[in-house]
């Protein structure tokens, strides 16, 4: 079959499988293929043979921004990198954060809807280094480890 | 680091609910079967002929190998737990029968204390679960047939074997008092190991160090000089359990169940398969091996007293180390009035009494304690850490130092004829004994070798002193600080707690004065404070000075009495009693994490040794398929980013670790107290100290958190009540968090989650009760019994361990007499610490079966059959996050048309694709034109402006079912799953007029707007000949 429709879906999940410290990788952009974070078990980088033509159609990640504790979510953001440059970026040209679970949610549900077309229609031609990546804005294991410095109390012993 | 937002309990019934019969049970087993393979438990594996076999045989009428002498009623306290390499250890008392206790015939009841290893992975199935019962009633059925494999093993201290515990006419009270037995336990630590993978030695080992007492019948008979000498302490320092080769090979080192495990629900254990049980787990042990004669064994006239047989054939250099407390242990000068017994004496061969191990002439001192009537009475506490540098010693270095801490006996005027004790007061005592020495073959190594005939250096701090020494001038090294509205007195109080802020400290600390220019504080609590004014409380003494040193100032900070009161500045006002520390471990390192796992690390290429290596032996736990921490994983403290130690070395005191330290208790205006501090900012200042310690008055200054009535708040069930008492919490350095227990009457257990800085922050909520999932799994204990433990399991990615809960007495009745100091014996909280009592469930009698052995049938006896719940634990965050991607992949043929497209500027779509290939097949001629292009959008459009036109007209322009999309419906469409597709109208869209290519004119006209330069050229055949 020559033409295709396919899809992939990466998860991590806190659950005992990973260390935390390698949890915190995730606080930078990685790749949801390459990675070894969650199921990005390749080991080799992605690239397009010279007899495929991949075009996107849909993309999303966990939605939401902001919150912490029980109600933690990701604040995820979702871009593409295709040769050296990426889908997203800010407008200097640098690549950006990528387009969050918010406005591309994954899974589809009452409380978020796509916020863009549904279809993206990114096109990754033949022999093109190519990646997604992922990166979280909350930490999902937050580094905290140390005792307070403050406030520091005098006992007087007169 | 997140809380345990997900945090998973199970049950290990199989081991709370059968822990009573197994300690009977392997008591009563013929010797001779204990040395099969896999029929003992953990101590029967031993080299070279089954070392400890033996060890509920003999006593000292009867030093016959084959007379059983121990019969436990299956009553059992448990104290104190640590960790390492994947092994629980935990001490406690356990009540047994003793044969000849009093003399020939006449037999007793007494306590005696108990090292119980527990494997904490690949545990509970059916290889490696203990105890067997019936699936259908749950009746107990025996010792697993598969005993060697379950990680459990049981050691008699043999207390009232080797000391007569009392006369015959206080057989009640013998029997009745539990207080003796072992109340601590820590890690007998390797310099070399403070970075996990330092150890260029045996770091599989499982070395301890565990303290207790003992009761002393008949003290004048001992040799002691006092008629009311009561207790005893005793001390075991031990390569307890040891990485061997079993077959030879490197595979040899774990067993592996290569048929596959299941979890052990009941029946016989052989009966398990794939048909019957569902599929099998996979998992493996390391085994470890015990040898005798690397056990160290400190008490009163151990070498005479000692009563444990050996077995036959063994020759006597593979005995038991026995050492003498009264010959290693010396006095400090304050107590003394001057005589001094220093580290470099002992390191260059004396004893405490001046005589020299290696020839040397005498020191022409004797500061051994029991010279100066100073005995000590019960160790209820106990730290150990890595090294200690004794600057001012020339440079002496101890290794594996640790502090013990209780009380001691202070002699009276010896001289008269009813010599009696003074007093008994806080002590604290500072001790070394080289790991290393615990790895030499005692059998094959040179004569007077120091492992083999030195004694350990030990040097006591009490808070009084005794007749003779206050004769030579000698003094209470212990003070109170401050004003107080009632006298403080010392007598009858204990230490019950001590801490040390790092694994190495030095007497003198590098840098000049940052801040201090002195080493960190160590810090002692104390229980049992009396005042003037009848009341009873606990105290927190500090010291910034070695405990290695033979003279210190213990100074109090928290006091009864203290006025003004500590909370005036935050702090805690003196509880009722400490009844736990709490002490933050340092993060290991993902190198120190990748090292644990190696079984044979040191042999490995991962070492960065010279070949030939040896392939990684690894240890993977059956229940989670992760690789264990099998080397050197044991907590250790200091500083996070720091594993070598060599910067905390250097910290000073007032120097922040940012490490919490803490002590846990109760007060009855307050409730719960968790008193946290950080472990080295602690800074005592003095008006007798130039700067930059001066300080008038004298002041103690730290960061401190009093957050008990935080952690009382946040309980769901009845919060802010002031009858809840903070018994346990420990530190998971996994995941960074803190996990507190705390109990009262009415509501029993309460386990709450807490993190480092105990305050609630931007990054999440600082406190989380866990107690439902608890209670979810085991209600009616969780709801009532009023004691319990728990201790982490190091090296995972989950907040993981053990909980034990129990009663507060034998019936777990909720008086909590254990919290406070009233009642009486068994259920008394005045001797005892704190622990956590087996919950009678049935109170019996058995008749041990003799069926082995010379000795005649002991009769029936009590058969007290108790139980503790335990809990395991992994704890995660649960946080999770998603990605998906939905494409469309044209591979081939379509490929090369996809690109033409795109060339083309069109829009890739499986349609365009479609249509350019039938164009293709059509016309055999890949370059289509512009207008063409242009021709089959119209066409497209006009097909499907008429189809819509015909529908329309005959009525079929109706909802029908959308094609499931790949990536998930949303939920507006669940509700209304009809929908009118709009899929090719809106591809159609797209190539409206104003999207479509331009016609060639356009293109010209552009052409000639832009000076020459035509969009969507791309090659000069194009360019030239196009139009």
């Amino acid at each position: 079959m020559s033409v295709r429709r396919q899809c992939y879906q990466w998860e991590v999940a806190d659950l005992g499988n990973l260390p935390p410290k390698r949890l915190s990788d995730l606080e930078d952009p990685q790749s949801i293929f390459t990675s070894g974070i969650g199921n990005a078990t390749l080991k080799a980088r992605l690239r397009t043979k010279p007899s495929e033509y991949i075009v996107i159609k849909y993309f999303g990640s966990t939605p939401g921004i902001y919150g912490k504790g029980a109600n933690w979510v990701p604040g995820g953001y979702v871009n593409f990198s295709i040769g050296v440059t990426t889908f997203f970026t800010d407008p200097d040209g640098r690549p950006g954060a990528g387009l969050s679970g918010s406005a591309a949610p994954y899974p589809i549900s009452t409380s978020y809807g796509p916020a863009f077309a549904s279809d993206w229609d990114i096109e990754i031609p033949p022999d093109t280094d190519w990646d997604i990546t992922y990166y979280i804005s909350n930490a999902m294991v937050e580094p905290v480890e140390l005792f307070p410095d403050a406030p520091i109390s005098t006992l007087l012993l007169p | 680091m997140g809380l345990a937002y997900n945090l998973d309990v199970s049950l290990w019934d199989n081991f709370g609910d059968y822990l009573s019969y197994g300690i009977i049970d392997l008591a009563n087993k013929d010797p001779n079967e204990l040395i099969l393979n896999e029929g003992g438990d953990w101590f029967s594996n031993s080299l070279p002929q089954g070392d400890w076999m033996f060890r509920f045989c003999g006593n000292r009428v009867d030093l016959t190998d084959d007379t059983q002498c121990i019969f436990p009623t299956g009553e059992y306290i448990i104290r104190d737990v640590v960790f390492i390499n994947g092994i629980y250890i935990f001490v406690g008392s356990y009540r047994a029968y003793f044969r000849n206790l009093y003399a020939v015939g006449t037999h007793g009841y007494a306590w005696d204390g108990f090292i119980m290893p527990l494997r904490g992975y690949t545990q509970d199935t059916t290889q490696t679960a203990p105890f067997i019962y019936n699936a259908t009633t749950g009746a107990y059925l025996g010792l697993s047939p598969y005993l060697a494999y379950s990680g459990w093993g049981f050691m008699p201290m043999r207390m009232p074997l080797d000391i007569i515990p009392g006369k015959v006419v206080d057989a009640i009270a013998v029997g009745n008092d539990n207080t003796v037995g072992l109340t601590s336990i820590d890690i007998w630590k390797p310099p070399q190991g403070i970075e996990v993978g330092g150890l260029q030695g045996p770091g599989g080992n499982v070395s301890i160090i565990a303290a207790g007492h003992q009761r002393i019948g008949d003290s004048v008979a001992e040799g002691m000089t006092y008629t009311d000498i009561d207790y005893f302490g005793f001390v075991w320092v031990s390569q307890l359990l040891a990485f061997q080769d079993v077959l030879g090979g490197s595979d040899a080192k774990a067993i592996r169940f290569s048929e596959g495990l299941w979890p052990y629900v009941g029946g016989d254990p052989d009966t398990y398969n794939q048909e019957n049980s569902g599929s099998p787990m996979f998992g493996d042990i390391s085994w470890l091996l015990c040898s005798r004669q690397q056990t160290y064994q400190i008490s009163w006239n151990a070498t005479t007293n000692y009563t444990c047989p050996l077995g036959l054939g063994m020759l006597p250099s593979a005995q038991t180390r026995l050492r003498n407390f009264q010959d290693s242990l010396a006095v400090s000068t304050v107590n003394s009035g001057g005589t001094q017994f220093t580290l470099e004496d002992w390191s260059d061969g004396y004893n405490a009494d001046g005589t020299s191990n290696v020839g040397g002439p005498p020191l022409g001192i004797d500061a051994r304690a029991s010279t100066f009537n100073i005995y000590p009475r019960r160790i209820m506490g106990l730290v150990s850490y890595s090294a200690q540098f004794q600057a001012a010693g020339g440079g002496t270095t101890a290794e594996s130092p640790f502090i013990l801490v209780g009380d001691a006996s202070l002699g009276g005027d010896p001289t008269i004829a009813t010599p009696v004790i003074t007093s008994t007061v806080p002590m604290a005592m500072g001790a070394s004994l080289p790991w290393e020495w615990g790895v030499i073959d005692a059998t094959t190594a040179p004569p007077g070798d120091k492992a083999t005939t030195w004694n350990p250096f030990m040097v006591a701090h009490c808070a009084g002193t005794s007749f003779v020494g206050s004769a030579a001038a000698g003094a209470s090294e212990w003070v109170f600080e401050g004003t107080f509205t009632a006298t403080n007195n010392f007598d009858g109080a204990y230490g019950a707690f001590a801490q040390v802020p790092y694994e190495t400290t030095t007497t003198f600390p590098a840098g000049g004065d940052n801040p201090s220019n002195q080493p960190p504080l160590n810090y002692y609590a104390v229980n049992e404070v009396s005042d003037s004014g009848g009341g009873t409380n606990a105290a927190l003494f500090v010291c910034n000075e070695s405990i290695l040193t033979p003279g210190n100032i213990i100074t109090s900070i928290i006091a009864p009495n203290q006025n003004p009161a500590p909370s005036t500045y935050g702090l805690p006002n003196a509880p009722k009693k400490w009844y736990a520390k709490a002490m933050q471990s340092r993060t290991f390192t993902v190198a120190e994490e990748e090292r644990t796992k190696y079984l044979n690390y040191w042999e490995t290429e991962a070492a960065g040794g010279a070949p030939p290596y040896a392939d990684p032996i690894t240890i993977v736990n059956c229940w989670t398929g992760e690789q264990v921490g099998v080397f050197g994983n044991y907590q250790r403290y200091g500083l996070d980013a720091d594993p070598t130690g060599l910067e905390g070395f250097n910290k000073q005191m007032g120097s922040a670790s940012r490490q919490g330290y803490g002590l846990l208790g109760w007060d009855a205006t307050d409730g719960p107290i968790v008193f946290m501090f950080d472990s080295s900012r602690g800074w005592l200042q003095r008006p007798t100290e130039p700067p930059p310690n001066f300080a008038n008055p004298e002041q103690w200054s730290n960061v401190v958190l009093n957050v008990g009535a935080r952690f009382n708040a946040y309980i769901l069930k009845t919060p802010n009540v002031t009858n809840r008492y903070a018994i346990c919490g420990q530190w998971d350095n996994d995941r960074d968090q803190w996990l507190f227990m705390f109990i009262d009457a009415t509501d029993g257990q309460s386990i709450v989650s807490a993190t480092s800085t105990f305050t609630d922050n931007a990054l999440g909520q600082a406190y989380l009760d866990q107690t439902q999932n608890f209670a979810a799994k085991a209600p009616t204990p969780t709801d009532n019994y009023q004691t319990g433990i728990w201790e982490a399991f190091l090296m995972t990615n989950e907040l993981d361990g053990i909980v034990v809960m129990g009663g507060d007495d034998r019936t777990n009745t909720k008086t909590n007499n254990i919290y406070n100091y009233s009642g009486s014996n068994p259920s008394s909280g005045s001797g005892n610490k704190n622990w956590v009592y087996g919950v009678q469930v049935s109170s019996t009698t058995q008749t041990p079966p003799n069926t082995w052995g010379s000795g005649v049938q002991i009769g029936t006896i009590e058969a007290l059959y108790a139980r503790t719940q335990i809990f395991t634990l992994k704890g995660t965050t649960g946080r999770e996050a998603k990605v998906w991607v939905d494409y469309i992949l044209f591979d081939g043929a379509d490929a090369v048309i996809a690109t033409k497209l795109r060339e083309r500027g069109m829009k890739v779509s499986i349609e365009a694709v479609e249509w350019f290939k039938r164009t293709l097949i059509h016309k055999g001629d890949l370059n289509i034109k512009q207008e063409e292009i242009e021709m089959w959008m119209r066409e497209q459009q006009d097909e499907f402006n008429q189809m819509m036109q015909e529908a329309e007209r005959q009525g079929r322009v109706r909802k029908r079912k959308k094609q499931v999309s790949a990536y998930g419906l949303d939920m507006l469409e669940s509700l209304n799953t009809d929908f009118e597709d709009k899929e090719v109208q809106e591809f159609m869209k797209e190539y409206l007029p104003q999207s479509r290519p331009p016609t060639p004119e356009e293109i010209a006209i552009e052409k000639q707007q832009k000076g020459g330069y035509a969009p969507f050229s791309k090659n000069y055949y194009d360019e030239v000949f196009e139009n």
